[in-house]
């Protein structure tokens, strides 16, 4: 097996290891590694980043469901509302400055994350 | 009402992550455990299988156009294996415990949009 396979297979096993353990798509692990790592260019990372979150989001849903850590009635909704609103927020992408939208953002982040780091304190 | 709280979460995640190219599992979980006081792996558990339909989409479109290489079999064989791993674990880790791995996950990544 050549070296770029390892490679691959490896951001893959860094992207899965944090999608099974998060509860998340690994997107945001997969898009910076294959970016820095594999040399790929930013619409490229994107679109196979997400080629690859599809089977470690199925197994990761089928091990959480297996331990009844799931409800598939909830999951199908969110999945109904992310679609629609996947639509429309890539349409706006193009609309609104993106540099201060990111930034202000981030800030909610932020404020979400201590929230929830207080919630456990 | 619970339906739709669910459709509202998941069209708002929708929205921003189609904005931002942040990932839609990072808004979805907090919403549901700081709104609807959803256990932390239990709102892992329901993202993950969201993430399964809003992915597919995502994956076909990319797949049409073209930018969806074939290296993604490859990433995707170590993604299976990683997640697999770390999924088993989740009923042996504490709750408090993933909630602050999670939350300083989310932390992490909020400064880095902040600051780049």
């Amino acid at each position: 097996m050549d070296k770029r396979k390892l490679l691959l297979i490896f951001i893959g096993l860094c992207g899965g290891m944090a999608s099974g353990l998060l509860g998340i798509g690994g997107g945001i692990i997969f898009v910076p590694l294959l970016i820095s790592i594999a040399k790929f260019d930013q619409k490229d990372a994107h679109a196979t980043s997400v080629g690859a979150i599809v089977p470690a989001v199925i197994v990761g849903a089928a091990i959480y469901g297996l331990n009844k850590f799931g409800n598939l009635g909830e999951s199908i909704y969110l999945g109904i509302g992310g679609i629609i609103g996947a639509q429309i927020g890539a349409r706006l992408m193009y609309k609104i400055p993106n540099k201060q939208l990111k930034k202000g953002f981030g800030v909610i982040l932020a404020i979400v994350a201590i929230r929830m780091i207080i919630s456990w304190i | 009402m619970s339906i739709l709280t669910f459709l509202v979460i998941g069209l708002f995640t929708g929205i921003i992550s189609g904005m931002m190219g942040v990932g839609g599992g990072l808004i979805m979980i907090p919403a549901m455990v700081l709104f609807m006081s959803i256990p932390q792996s239990m709102a892992q558990g329901i993202s993950l299988a969201a993430i399964v339909p809003i992915s597919l989409m995502g994956a076909w479109v990319h797949f049409k156009k073209g930018g969806l290489k074939k290296d993604a079999i490859w990433i995707g064989l170590g993604a299976v294996v990683g997640a697999s791993i770390t999924s088993s674990i989740i009923p042996y880790m504490p709750i408090s415990t993933l909630k602050i791995i999670f939350s300083l996950v989310l932390l992490y990544f909020a400064l880095r949009m902040i600051l780049k």
